[in-house]
């Protein structure tokens, strides 16, 4: 099976109301993933959320180079997160987070 | 200038909102049904608000009615895919900009219809709020009704817009958010690109400049003024 490359995207995610945590935002990202494309999509999407700021609204995704497409579809259509009304705005994607000019802590 | 043609604002005092919003996200201006007098007004956020008018008549002769009255002062004439004598007529006319499908509705969008929308230059229209209000089944049917307009739309060579349809500010898209919802509908990147874009930019200025005294006809107009020797 050929290894497939992994790209980021650099998000901003506009809020009115409540600050949405990364944890609700990634679970929001899977199910709307999984019911627009489903399972099998979601299963190869290697989808993971590498960096949320709860109160600025930006933040890094990381995924397979081949579902980026579907996977900003899907969280463009998000429309809320935990009851707060949301708008995804895709900025940028790069082959390397580098690329993306955005600093990610490291976790500890 | 990217222009988000189909904002629903309920009153004027939630335009601010939607304004600092849009600005964020890369619109240049956006366009309003129903509560503006004027063509357009600039706003402090750098973003210009268009009039929209959306013609909601079943007969024709309501249609026509609505269009003589509106059409002067509004940029953005918009008729919903209804019946077909009057949406054939419609989008006959010249004065429409915008041809608007509700996925909520059985009408569909005939294949004559698009062509005879194609021959006037008139756009369909693709809101994205159906899309985001809905999930499961009812996002299905949403989807397959929006995606079989958009073919025909594509085969009939029509113009194809993408717009909001936001009733609040959290439903605006950027626009390159709105081009992989085009993309999800079934149009290529190229397409929906234009469909964001270019062609709701394209379809102001056309009215705009339709609406100036200098316009005559399409190809004609007066450059300059001046009294016979």
């Amino acid at each position: 099976m050929k290894k497939s490359r992994r790209r980021y995207l650099l998000f901003h995610l506009h809020r009115e109301g409540q600050p949405v945590s990364g944890k609700h935002l990634g679970m929001a990202l899977w199910k709307s993933l999984l019911s627009l494309y489903g399972e099998v999509h979601a299963a190869d999407s290697k989808l993971y959320l590498l960096d949320f700021d709860e109160d600025t609204g930006v933040g890094v995704l990381q995924c397979s180079g081949s579902a980026l497409q579907q996977i900003i579809t899907a969280a463009v259509v998000i429309n809320a997160v935990e009851q707060t009304s949301v708008s995804f705005e895709p900025k940028r994607t790069s082959g390397t987070i580098k690329g993306l000019n955005h600093r990610v802590p490291r976790r500890e | 200038m990217t222009v988000d043609v189909g904002v629903c604002i309920p009153d004027m005092e939630r335009i601010g909102s939607f304004a600092t919003l849009a600005h964020q996200i890369g619109f240049k201006g956006i366009a309003v049904t129903g509560l503006m007098n004027q063509p357009f007004s600039y706003l402090t956020d750098g973003i210009t608000v268009y009039r929209r008018e959306n013609l909601t008549g079943k007969g024709i002769s309501s249609l026509r009615n609505q269009i003589e009255r509106v059409r002067r002062n509004t940029p953005i004439v918009a008729v919903q895919v209804g019946s077909i004598d009057a949406t054939n007529w419609a989008v006959e006319n010249r004065r429409v900009d915008l041809l608007t499908l509700d996925p909520a509705k059985d009408h569909k969008l005939r294949e004559t219809t698009a062509c005879l929308a194609s021959t006037s230059s008139i756009a369909l229209e693709i809101q994205i709020a159906p899309l985001l209000n809905t999930s499961g089944l009812h996002r299905s049917r949403i989807l397959k009704a929006y995606r079989e307009a958009l073919v025909t739309a594509v085969d009939a060579e029509m113009g194809i817009v993408l717009s909001s349809g936001a009733t609040h500010p959290m439903g605006l898209r950027s626009p390159l958010a709105m081009m992989h919802i085009g993309m999800l509908l079934g149009i290529d990147r190229t397409l929906a690109e234009r469909a964001v874009y270019e062609l709701p930019t394209y379809i102001i200025e056309r009215s705009l400049k339709r609406s100036s005294p200098e316009f005559v006809s399409p190809g004609v107009e007066i450059i300059r003024r001046g009294e016979n020797p």
